[in-house]
């Protein structure tokens, strides 16, 4: 059920030319230089390491590696990561 | 985005917090609005700011769930306050320095005069004191205008005075009054100014009292400003019953005149001369209410000759006066200079010559120089002595007396 209406919002998102990331609560990553991520849109952090960090989403969660991670602002729906970031994952 | 002027002046705390999984706390703090930035991992927890109006309540969620919130530090201006109260003693003291040199610049410490020529620098000096500007005055006591209007009264060489205060130092500057020369300008003889011997007389008004040839002393008359009349030998004697009062004039003239000037000097074959070597030992002593402490000590060596100079010094203080001594040696040696006989002539006469003009002055017109020998030769002193005459003029006008006693 919970599956069928996520396409159907996808499928009228897609009609309407309207952007995902506010109609469907989909994260949305801006990412500067290796050094700095913002994130919007999410929902809570899972783990936090100096080298790990795994935050929840609307659907799955985002797995960012790296060194020195540090979570400069926290906000209800925005999040700013800074740390030499390795790489950035999407895990269902 | 929270404006990070605004945390600061709401007041930062930065907390590290301890426990199992502190992401739990970070999830609960944020779905109930509490504002949390710069999270990080430290080996014992996790260290976050959070602003001052939300610490009670992250404070709860920790108590709730059994972790352990500690503040490792707390920054903005609420906190300002606790820094203040903590260093009481050093804000108090900023403010009485700050007070006390305020206070200090208020005052005026050094008084300076520029400007004068003729009169006394301590006379001005003396005179802004009396009407309030002196070192130490405060400056609130006097207004600028009111002492220079005072000073420029009481002052009358002075023809302006102007004060200007810049920090503690007050400069005087003043313009003098220029007189005009003081002319005679009632009736007056021309007398002699020195001793001479008159070679040409010059009469523009009065009557000549001398001719060529004479020897005057000082303050002869020369030409009188008493002029009696002359008959006129065109006229027939009608007026012989007119009385022959004579009447004063202004003696104007120029009278040129022989003039001798002497010089001496002398110069010795053999002189002692005594020279500071440069050798030099001190001694300073401090009198304090009746105890004498000696702060340092003279280390004479065999001085064969030598200076001393005591210096005594009074310093009053409100405990009580202070006295300072200091004594000087200077070590002195002698100097023993030999002359030959050319020698010492040149030198004497070097001398004789300085002498002449200190007492001719220049710019003479010399007609004749001699020179003169006055020690014999057996002598071991050189004297000699230079002789020149000259022609000028020794015109003065000197006015005449006419008072009860005058002539």
């Amino acid at each position: 059920m919970e599956r069928r209406r996520e396409l159907l919002n996808k499928a009228m998102a897609e009609f309407l030319e309207l952007p995902g990331d506010l109609v469907l609560d989909l994260p949305k990553i801006t990412v500067v230089g290796r050094n700095e991520l913002y994130l919007e849109n999410h929902r809570g952090i899972i783990e936090y390491a100096l080298n790990r960090l795994r935050i929840n989403l609307s659907r799955g969660f985002l797995e960012i590696e790296g060194e020195e991670l540090q979570i400069k602002t926290l906000m209800p729906e925005e999040m700013g990561i800074s740390g030499e970031i390795h790489s950035i994952r999407f895990v269902d | 985005m929270s404006n990070r002027f605004l945390n600061q002046l709401a007041g930062i705390i930065k907390v590290n917090l301890r426990g199992e999984r502190p992401e739990k706390i970070i999830n609960l703090a944020l779905s109930r609005g509490i504002h949390i930035w710069d999270i990080k991992k430290t080996i014992d927890g996790m260290d976050m700011k959070v602003k001052s109006s939300g610490f009670e309540a992250l404070e709860n969620i920790c108590e709730e769930n059994n972790y352990s919130l500690e503040v490792v530090k707390q920054e903005g201006v609420p906190f300002l306050k606790a820094l203040f109260v903590r260093r009481l003693g050093f804000w108090v003291g900023a403010v009485i320095f700050i007070a006390a040199l305020y206070f200090m610049a208020s005052f005026i410490w050094f008084i300076d005069v520029s400007g004068n020529q003729k009169v006394d620098k301590s006379r001005i000096i003396m005179m802004a004191a009396k009407y309030g500007v002196y070192p130490g005055a405060p400056r609130w006591t006097f207004s600028r205008s009111e002492v220079e209007g005072a000073m420029l009264r009481d002052l009358s060489e002075l023809a302006y005075v102007k004060i200007d205060i810049k920090g503690v130092k007050a400069n005087i500057e003043v313009v003098e009054k220029i007189f005009p020369r003081e002319e005679i300008s009632g009736p007056c003889h021309i007398v002699a100014a020195k001793e001479a011997v008159v070679e040409e007389v010059l009469v523009l008004a009065g009557e000549a009292q001398v001719e060529a040839g004479k020897a005057v002393s000082k303050g002869e008359i020369l030409i009188s400003g008493v002029v009696y009349p002359q008959k006129n030998p065109f006229m027939e004697e009608v007026e012989e019953v007119a009385e022959e009062k004579p009447s004063l004039v202004r003696a104007r003239g120029r009278v040129k005149a022989r003039v001798w000037y002497q010089g001496y000097g002398e110069c010795r074959l053999r002189t002692e001369k005594m020279l500071l070597s440069g050798k030099e030992s001190s001694e300073i002593k401090l009198e304090i209410g009746g105890k004498t402490i000696s702060i340092k000590k003279a280390k004479i060596k065999d001085y064969d000759f030598s200076i001393c100079e005591m210096k005594e010094k009074k310093i009053k203080t409100p405990l009580g006066s202070v006295r300072v001594y200091k004594t000087r040696w200077q070590e002195q040696r002698k100097k023993v200079t030999l002359y030959s006989e050319e020698e010492a002539l040149s030198k004497a006469q070097e001398k004789a010559k300085k002498n002449l003009l200190e007492k001719m002055g220049k710019d003479k017109n010399i007609i004749d120089q001699r020179k003169r020998l006055l020690s014999s030769p057996s002598d071991l002193i050189i004297r000699v002595q230079l002789s020149v005459e000259t022609i000028e003029d020794i015109a003065r006008a000197e006015p005449i007396n006419i008072g009860p006693n005058g002539n």
